[in-house]
């Protein structure tokens, strides 16, 4: 008599490709080294450029370095993960399966999610170390909280920029244009209410603006930003956040028909 | 044991059905890519499988196999027409399918390289929703099924073409799939490896599960496949048993006589011979061979070196019609 | 049939084979030749990048002075991707298509080989940097005197044939490594910060700015700013020096290091991994 097969489950396809980014990256761990320097690189020159910001240079440097390092490594690490798996040719066993593959991307976004933590990490350290001394958080507990959320904020854009890694196999071109540009548009060394206003309604499109504008209400005392305060950023990066991983979810099925439809799943 | 997973035998649903599939496929190029060519990778075909059997697609490279069982195991849609696998559409019953089907595409690629094959299956395994409990047990059954228990965890970057091949089989069959798509599963192996890949093969027939096996070695065909088709430039040119190909070829004997060059009148007798539905003359150096195919045992080979006289050199003899004769008159029919 | 005499053998000349390199390999292994590509990469980057750092710059504090400053140095410095990113992503497409080994397989003078893989990389570089600077003078207040451009020409110049240098120096030890890009991204970090791009590399301790000069790029931004700058053409041509100089010891190195690299990934089996 037939058998029901197994029912795939999203919460093991997470794992699973959480557990296979980890192996992999353990395979070949010289990817450690731009990890670490990049962060470095960064916090250094925030460091060097922020000196005429104030007395609250310290904290911005942080943060704004804190947030290229975290911003490369999860929208450019997810997405970099898709691109090996064309260059492995494992995206079409993967897509074959029964596990919706958006929670595949999911658990290659919460890997590095937890590498682009410990570049931010690294960043702390460095400016620390270049200035002598930590910055004045008024509220540590509360900024180390916050900065996981925006962690997550940032995994919501790297889920959905992922697709375009399985749309085509030129996304890396695609986001390596793109990479400055959303550095500008996010606010992520700089608060956007410094750029031309009408950039502002395209940065607030990204959910790490509101999540970093909230980051800087927390953290730097008499900052003013959007203007809006510091629950609506909060209330902004969450309901951004459920937005993106709503699409995502519509975009992935949607793609996957287009890819199995023009039939490139094995170009890379 | 690993097996696969036996439908009850009240079905009567074909496991594998399309009708009048085409598959198109467009690539840009030029300036601002704006030169689009179109390639007809099928024209319409029409292919039903029976639950439990195993079934041949044969043909040359780029025919169109891959790109069918690619459309069958749900990676690629059809342009027009209708798959069905156990009869549930492959563009619209997706989420159905993939937990009931298994691909082995095989070669190089397919695979993480950096981990260990064990760490393949267990990826795939969790993909699969394999139960946890039964996970290690199941990946350790389909090693040691197709032989790689010792190699196991070692990276699959150190495995050797067979070995992955092997892997690509063992991922295929992980999960229990009720249909099997083996895409030239023995391509590039060595004798010894292809041997040992059609003995698994084999094996997973007894298992009562579909299977539908591209390949174009005629001999792997021939040893495994009841039944099975012949795809050329897209379409399906001929579908038969073994036996059956065979006599729509002309006869499943054939005679073969080789000299230094024949007459006309001499080419003309052998053709008039009883029996004989099909003559082919070809050159080999300062060679010719008039291959002929008979559909009836009353013409031997002494009644051709009876209408051959005056050939010191002559040689005659006969064999058995194979598969590669039948696939090479239809696909070079279909070619003219 | 055997014949009495061995077949002959056919030479492959150098310099076709540096040709067929340069003009095949970027479009099989880049797709260079995409126009998507080149727009991007020649002008968007550069903008972009110029942006980010103008306005950190701004929100640090900094004046006219400093803006063009970093405008002009982010412009040179956005050559590191068509000049190194881009002749390590080719050795690593070789890798990942599995044609690499075909590649080592050939007569093929080895230098012809892969120097030819420079060419359109130094064309992609120039058209970079030239980008850059008119975005820089247009955009963010770099004067640029019409008697500057003879000199700055030879300064553009110098530093992309000195990075795509430097990009086949990497670009070799690619051959033994699984990916090269790692290095792509490692003295790209590396370059932002220690070769006088967004602030002067003497604000460096004096370690730092030793190891900083130890890459073509800060010894081309220094010429390069010379030139706009209007400084004398002796200043310029000791400038001009040291860009040639480290020209030549990368691509002198790079010839080194491929042969030996290519040897240690022939010997361990590298070659093929990636």
């Amino acid at each position: 008599m037939a058998v029901e097969p197994a029912h795939a489950s999203r919460s093991r396809a997470t794992q699973a490709s959480l557990r296979i980014s980890l192996l992999m990256f353990m395979a070949d761990p010289q990817w450690l080294i731009p990890s670490m320097i990049a962060p470095v690189v960064f916090g250094l020159v925030a460091f060097e450029l922020f000196r005429g910001a104030g007395p609250y240079f310290l904290t911005y440097a942080i943060l704004g370095a804190g947030m290229m390092s975290m911003w490369g490594q999860t929208l450019y690490g997810s997405g970099w993960a898709i691109g090996q798996d064309r260059e492995f040719g494992t995206l079409e066993p993967t897509i074959q399966s029964p596990s919706p593959y958006v929670y595949v991307v999911l658990g290659r976004v919460l890997w590095n999610v937890v590498s682009g933590l410990f570049g931010g990490a690294i960043v702390y350290l460095v400016v620390v170390v270049a200035a002598g001394s930590p910055p004045a958080v008024p509220d540590p507990v509360g900024f180390v909280v916050l900065f996981v959320f925006v962690m997550f904020t940032l995994a919501s854009v790297g889920i959905l920029f992922s697709a375009a890694w399985v749309y085509t196999r030129y996304s890396g071109f695609i986001q390596n244009v793109g990479e400055f540009a959303f550095y500008v548009g996010t606010g992520c060394m700089f608060p956007v209410v410094l750029l031309p206003f009408w950039t502002n309604p395209i940065a607030l499109i990204f959910p790490p603006t509101w999540a970093l504008d909230a980051l800087r209400y927390l953290s730097i005392p008499g900052y003013v930003g959007f203007g809006w305060g510091f629950w609506p950023d909060i209330a902004g990066a969450v309901g951004t956040t459920l937005v993106y991983i709503l699409i995502a979810g519509t975009i992935f099925r949607r793609v996957e028909r287009h890819v199995l439809a023009k039939g490139n799943l094995s170009e890379f | 044991m690993a097996g696969l997973r036996p439908l009850s035998p009240m079905t009567n649903v074909p496991a594998i059905e399309t009708r009048g599939i085409t598959r198109v496929f467009e690539s840009r190029k030029g300036f601002l890519f704006g030169e689009v060519t179109r390639t007809e990778a099928l024209r319409g075909v029409d292919l039903s499988v029976e639950t439990g059997s195993i079934f041949g697609l044969l043909g040359p490279n780029g025919a169109g196999k891959t790109t069918l069982v690619k459309i069958l195991s749900t990676l690629l849609l059809p342009t027009s027409g209708t798959a069905l696998v156990l009869g549930h559409d492959v563009a619209k019953e997706t989420a159905w399918l993939r937990p009931r089907i298994g691909l082995v595409l095989g070669g190089e690629r397919g695979l993480y390289s950096r981990v260990s094959a064990r760490e393949n299956l267990r990826y795939f395994a969790d993909l699969y929703g394999i139960p946890t409990l039964e996970r290690e047990e199941r990946i350790r059954a389909v090693l040691e099924r197709v032989g790689l228990t010792e190699s196991a965890d070692r990276r699959v970057e150190e495995y050797s073409r067979g070995m992955k091949q092997k892997l690509h089989i063992a991922r295929g069959i992980l999960h229990r799939p009720q249909v099997l798509f083996l895409d030239e599963p023995t391509i590039g192996l060595d004798p010894k490896s292809a041997r040992e890949t059609r003995k698994l093969v084999r094996s997973l027939i007894s298992d009562g599960v579909t299977i539908l096996l591209t390949t174009h070695y005629m001999f792997e065909a021939e040893e495994l496949c009841p039944e099975l088709a012949i795809l050329s430039k897209g379409r399906i040119v001929a579908r038969d048993t073994v036996a059956g190909l065979r006599h729509l070829v002309g006869g499943d004997r054939t005679l073969e006589a080789e000299a230094y060059g024949f007459e006309d009148r001499e080419v003309e007798t052998l053709r008039r011979l009883p029996g004989v539905s099909k003559l082919v003359s070809e050159e080999y150096g300062p060679r010719t061979r008039l291959t002929m195919r008979l559909r009836t045992l009353e013409t031997t080979t002494d009644d051709v070196q009876a209408a051959l006289p005056g050939h010191s050199e002559l040689a005659v003899r006969e064999r058995r019609t194979s598969l590669e004769d039948v696939y090479l008159d239809l696909v070079e029919e279909e070619a003219a | 049939m055997l014949t009495s005499a061995p077949p002959s053998v056919n030479r492959v000349s150098f310099w076709r084979t540096f040709w067929t390199n340069a003009v095949i390999a970027p479009r099989t292994t880049l797709g260079f030749m995409r126009v998507d590509f080149v727009l991007g990469t020649v002008f968007i980057i550069p903008l972009t990048q110029m942006v980010f750092f103008v306005f950190v710059v701004q929100v640090g504090g900094g004046g006219a002075s400093e803006i063009a400053f970093t405008a002009l140095g982010n412009a040179v410095a956005t050559v590191t991707y068509s000049s190194i990113f881009s002749v390590c992503q080719t050795t690593d497409s070789e890798k990942q298509q599995g044609t690499m080994e075909h590649l080592l397989v050939t007569p093929s003078n080895r230098i012809a080989l892969y120097f030819g893989r420079g060419l359109i990389p130094i064309l992609l570089s120039l058209a970079t940097v030239t980008v850059g600077i008119f975005y820089a003078v247009a955009l963010f207040g770099v004067h640029l005197a019409p008697s500057s451009l003879p000199s700055l020409a030879v300064s553009v110049t110098l530093t992309a044939f000195a990075m795509v240098g430097f990009g086949l120096l990497l670009g070799g030890v690619a051959l033994y490594l699984r990916t090269s890009i790692i290095l792509g991204n490692i003295f790209l970090f590396i370059g932002l910060l220690l070769s006088g791009v967004n602030f002067p590399a003497s604000q460096l301790p004096p370690v730092l700015q030793w190891i900083g000069y130890g890459f073509p790029l800060t010894w081309g931004l220094d010429a390069v700013r010379a030139s706009v700058a209007g400084d004398s053409f002796a200043t310029l041509t000791v400038l001009w020096g040291a860009v040639a100089i480290a020209a030549a010891v990368s691509y002198g190195l790079a010839i080194g290091l491929w042969k030996t690299f290519e040897h240690k990934a022939l010997s361990t089996g590298s070659i093929a991994r990636f």
